[in-house]
């Protein structure tokens, strides 16, 4: 059996059949009897395999045991909220039916308030200093340790937003298709072996490695806005945010087939990097370009994940 | 205020080396402690994963479920296997780059073209096949299916993701950790090949 068929019968199973390539496959499984009965066994494979599942006992045990305690404690802290909600309205029903002084005692507390808030001559002991003294120092440090309590959540909430907006940088990182020379159908002059190469890792989405082959490539050719540009992918690829930016930054001013694309990954470059007020503006440009449907939607929910001005 | 006290105050958070350690300390951690890691997934990644899914796929809440829990599956096969021994990120990252492919092989099936031996196109042209049928056909499903879970890893994951899944061999080098999708078509075919033998 021939590649041709093979890629076509595995675009079956995968779903990425175009309506040529699937009249084509008919065709074979029509007219050819070893295409057919290979089609047919590989089918009866999917059948027995759906009713497998991923994993072995060891791994399925544990994540059972897992989502056990997770759901425990779940149900326990919801009992606890509960309960502590409860408690609270008990106390507030308390609170506000308690019953009030009766009129002779408020006659008696007014006359009292009276006599108490005259003036007293405040007398001043070293002991009475030294009370004083320490129950500002209290103060000072409940307030100081409030203000700590403060800054440690603020910063809790800085580090999930990050954390949270990385995760969006990765899910909304698009491979951008080779267009260059260097693809699997292009032909290759002798001297751009090492271009080839750092193409052929960014194929395989061996950003790291894809990087570093371009930064070479760069140093015999610095001025190759494709290389730049593609070394900048393969950067933002690997995580490496500033450096991605910083190439990403001078791209998107250079006249060019990828000066709008360089607007939409400078957004993520510098989302990454911490920069919320630059990528925003970043992902913003991108918008008003011309030739913006690629990245059109992605780049407006980056925009709803950012964190308002 | 105490000096060290001032210090922490100070300090705008923890530096980015301190947050690299965490990560590398992270699939350590993994390696001695896998509940604890877990649970921590299941409580903080996981409703980031589910919120995240379904504003931007429309996929219900069960088989999102079905998929965080096949990435966090894929995720464990490839740490027991040393396939993944460096993380970029963080785990939950790298189960979200899991995910993606998961679901965009989920979305996919809504364009599966009908073929010769398709079984929706069997019981449409059959009519209901006989209980005698279906139980031949679960016996000779049970039978594959035993040699298929007799080939162990990375046979059984490549089998299921392929024919499950249906996941193209590229999503699969990319959640499993192979080099290339040639890579898993190589390794498929040999899977295949164990399985005609008699």
């Amino acid at each position: 059996m021939n590649t041709r068929t093979e890629q076509l019968i595995e675009a079956w199973f995968a779903n990425t059949l175009s309506e040529n390539e699937a009249s084509e496959l008919r065709q074979l499984l029509a007219t050819d009897p070893e295409v057919a009965a290979e089609f047919a066994w590989q089918q009866s494979l999917a059948r027995a395999v759906r009713t497998g599942k991923l994993g072995n006992d060891s791994i399925h045990n544990r994540l059972n045991e897992v989502e056990r305690r997770f759901r425990f404690r779940q149900l326990t802290f919801r009992i606890l909220a509960i309960a502590a909600a409860v408690s609270m309205l008990v106390v507030a029903i308390w609170f506000f039916n308690r019953p009030g002084p009766a009129p002779d005692e408020v006659a008696d507390i007014s006359q009292r308030d009276t006599l108490e808030t005259k003036p007293q001559p405040v007398v001043t002991t070293p002991q009475d200093s030294a009370l004083l003294q320490k129950e500002a120092l209290e103060r000072e440090k409940q307030a100081a340790e409030k203000e700590l309590q403060r800054q440690k959540a603020e910063q809790q909430r800085l580090r999930k937003l990050r954390d949270s907006l990385k995760i969006e940088v990765v899910a909304n990182f698009q491979h951008f298709m080779n267009d260059s020379e260097f693809n699997a159908a292009g032909g290759v002059e002798e001297g751009k072996k090492m271009a080839k190469e750092a193409f052929i890792l960014y194929d395989d989405k061996k950003y790291p490695q894809a990087a570093t082959a371009f930064k070479s490539v760069l140093q015999n050719d610095p001025a190759n806005n494709q290389y730049q540009f593609f070394y900048a992918i393969s950067l933002l690829g690997a995580q490496q945010y500033p450096a991605a930016a910083s190439i990403l930054q001078s791209l998107t001013k250079q006249e060019g087939d990828y000066q709008t694309p360089s607007k939409y990954y400078l957004g993520l470059a510098l989302t990454g990097a911490g920069k919320y007020k630059e990528a925003r503006q970043a992902f913003q440009d991108y918008l008003k370009a011309p030739n913006n449907r690629q990245f059109n939607s992605l780049t407006k929910t980056m925009l709803s994940k950012l964190p308002a001005e | 205020m105490p000096a060290s006290r001032r210090n922490t105050i100070q300090n705008g958070g923890p530096s980015v080396d301190k947050i690299m350690d965490e990560k590398r300390d992270e699939l350590q951690e993994f390696q001695q402690n896998p509940n604890r890691v877990l649970t921590r997934l299941y409580a903080n990644c996981r409703p980031k994963f589910l919120g995240w899914a379904k504003e931007n796929y429309r996929i219900g809440a069960h088989d999102l479920a079905d998929i965080f829990q096949n990435a966090v599956v894929i995720m464990m096969l490839n740490i027991e296997s040393g396939r993944l021994t460096n993380l970029a990120g963080t785990l939950c990252t790298y189960i979200f780059g899991i995910g993606k492919n998961l679901m965009q092989a989920f979305i996919r099936k809504q364009k599966r073209i009908e073929m010769p031996g398709d079984v929706k196109m069997l019981q449409s042209d059959e009519g209901d096949p006989g209980i005698e049928t279906q139980m031949i056909e679960e016996q000779d499903n049970e039978s594959l299916w035993a040699k298929v879970d007799a080939l162990g890893e990375p046979c059984r994951s490549i089998l299921i993701l392929t024919y499950k899944e249906n996941m193209t061999s590229q999503e699969i080098a990319d959640v499993l950790g192979y080099a290339s999708a040639e890579v898993v078509r190589q390794l498929r075919k040999r899977c295949i090949d164990k399985m005609r033998k008699p």
